[in-house]
């Protein structure tokens, strides 16, 4: 019944739209009716087009996530651990997280020429800064009840950091990744919308400039899709990976 | 002022105890003795400085004036032997951990090894009626079985002083009467030292051999009442005892006249 009501709108408004368009008799080189779309939609299916571009482009969002993050993890740690390097790192901090990644594409590409290392490399720019900020409040905020009974316990620095801190910090860095896959996919679609020959992005591009809409809204949907469908996996992984203590961190 | 039992040196002792945090005095002039296997609890108003003299005891801060001797040694660093009991149980057990986890975390730091563990989890579950509980996480237990986890917890270390921060001022009535005779139980079954801070003075006079009153602003010892009701205690009958009656009296009249 829910579904029902939340289809109701998107199904009327596609009705609305093909009858409009076939009525009209409209032969537009930026709009086409629905049932086209459909059509074009099945065609990059079949051939393997999307499924190419797809790949392409989740390989690029997902390593420069996982090399953004990962580094943004080593870094926040040690944020988080050691205030005087925090106060060291505060100023330039400040002055290279509100650098758009899109306005460092023309440097990307004097340095790696077009391609994959390109689209990661600014991936994985914009990822760091989300981690590295959410890891970095995680750390700092943690409950001080539990560093007191690392103290009490007498756990050695490395047992702290294993077994209180990290497990503590988790449901939180997990959230920040999530947040930056969604960052991930934007900047990639962005770059190879701008620039990069590569991807669902390009692709889309490509439908444009040959003058066809039915195919450009074709990937249109379908990276709208790959985007719930990246943040559903990631909040499914999220509910399973933390079970209980993931309940918690959600409560908070 | 300092009142311990005649001959035995305290086991736990402050000397001249001044501390502040920034320009607030927080502690002044603080001598008490606490001797071996003496249940001592402490009372007073928010502010008097009861939790920052178990933080003390335990290691965690040290005194700016003064100090803290255990077996006649200062206080620095904490130790093994001394464990303490978090006020707010759901801050102080590890979410991500089961209940067994979460007691064997005290082992793991004592370096016991995986083999003897699920062993010892078993029995000092047991001990504090959790026994059946070893695969749930902490959030699915009510406060007072977090509590008990907590105790099962402190007793991993095998300690011989028990520090507890109001342990029992979030839970109901009838949960917190079973853990303070189940906690009764456990010290004298162990002969553990116990140092106890409390809002509750029946709950103090009903758990401790010496019940020590603060002052706050700064907090300061205003008097100490020996308490020697039979043991073991009774919530019944050692709560209607005359000398139970007489001494809430006494400490209740004490607390008033010293107010403002």
């Amino acid at each position: 019944m829910r579904f029902l009501k939340g289809a109701a709108f998107p199904l009327g408004f596609l009705a609305l739209w093909e009858i409009w368009m076939r009525a009209a008799g409209i032969h537009s080189d930026s709009l086409a009716p629905p049932s086209q779309i459909a059509v074009a939609f099945y065609g990059v299916l079949v051939d393997g087009t999307i499924l190419d571009r797809t790949g392409q482009t989740l390989a690029a969002a997902l390593a420069g996530l996982a090399i953004g993050g990962g580094l943004a993890v080593v870094f926040s740690v040690v944020l988080g651990l050691v205030p005087t390097f925090a106060r060291l790192m505060q100023f330039s901090i400040e002055v290279l997280r509100p650098v758009p990644p899109v306005a460092l594409i023309p440097i990307a590409m004097l340095i790696f020429g077009f391609g994959f290392s390109m689209e990661i490399t600014l991936c994985a720019f914009a990822c760091f800064w989300p981690v590295a900020i959410y890891g970095h409040a995680a750390i700092v905020n943690i409950e001080p009840q539990l560093l007191d009974l690392s103290r009490v316990l007498r756990l050695s620095p490395w047992a702290r950091a294993v077994k209180i801190v990290l497990p503590a910090a988790l449901p939180r860095y997990f959230v920040a990744f999530r947040l930056s896959a969604a960052v991930a996919l934007i900047i990639a679609v962005t770059v190879e919308i701008a620039i990069n020959p590569l991807g669902v992005g390009f692709e889309l591009m490509k439908a444009a400039q040959s003058l066809h809409p039915a195919r450009m809204f074709a990937m249109l949907l379908w990276i709208g899709f790959i985007g719930w469908c990246l943040n559903a996996a990631l909040l499914f992984a999220q509910r399973r990976l933390f079970g209980p203590a993931g309940l918690a961190a959600r409560a908070r | 002022m300092t009142t311990e039992p005649s001959g035995t040196p305290p086991l736990i002792e402050f000397r001249g105890v001044h501390h502040a945090f920034g320009r607030r005095p927080v502690l002044r002039n603080i001598d008490l003795g606490v001797a071996r296997s003496e249940f001592v609890c402490m009372v007073g108003p928010s502010g008097c400085g009861k939790t920052t003299m178990l933080r003390m005891v335990a290691g965690l801060l040290a005194p700016m004036e003064g100090e803290v001797r255990y077996h006649g040694k200062k206080v620095g660093e904490p130790a093994h032997e001394i464990a303490f009991m978090f006020q707010d149980y759901s801050k102080a057990l590890l979410p991500w951990r089961s209940v067994a986890g979460n007691v064997s975390l005290a082992l793991e730091a004592s370096g016991v090894k995986r083999a003897a563990r699920a062993d010892r989890i078993r029995g000092l579950l047991a001990k504090v009626g959790l026994a059946g509980h070893e695969e749930q996480f902490p959030m699915q237990l009510s406060g007072g079985m977090q509590q008990r986890l907590q105790i099962a917890r402190c007793l991993a270390q095998e300690p011989s002083v028990l520090l507890m921060d109001e342990p029992f001022g979030a839970l109901d009535a009838m949960t917190r009467q079973a853990l303070q005779d189940e906690l009764l139980r456990i010290i004298r079954t162990t002969g553990m030292t116990a140092l106890f801070v409390t809002h509750d003075l029946e709950e103090a006079i009903y758990l401790s051999d010496r019940v020590v009153v603060l002052h706050p602003n700064p907090g300061r010892i205003a008097q100490i009442f020996p308490v020697t009701l039979p043991k073991p205690r009774n919530q019944l009958t050692t709560r209607e005892h005359s000398e139970f009656l007489r001494l809430r009296h006494e400490i209740f009249n004490f607390i008033s006249e010293g107010e403002p």
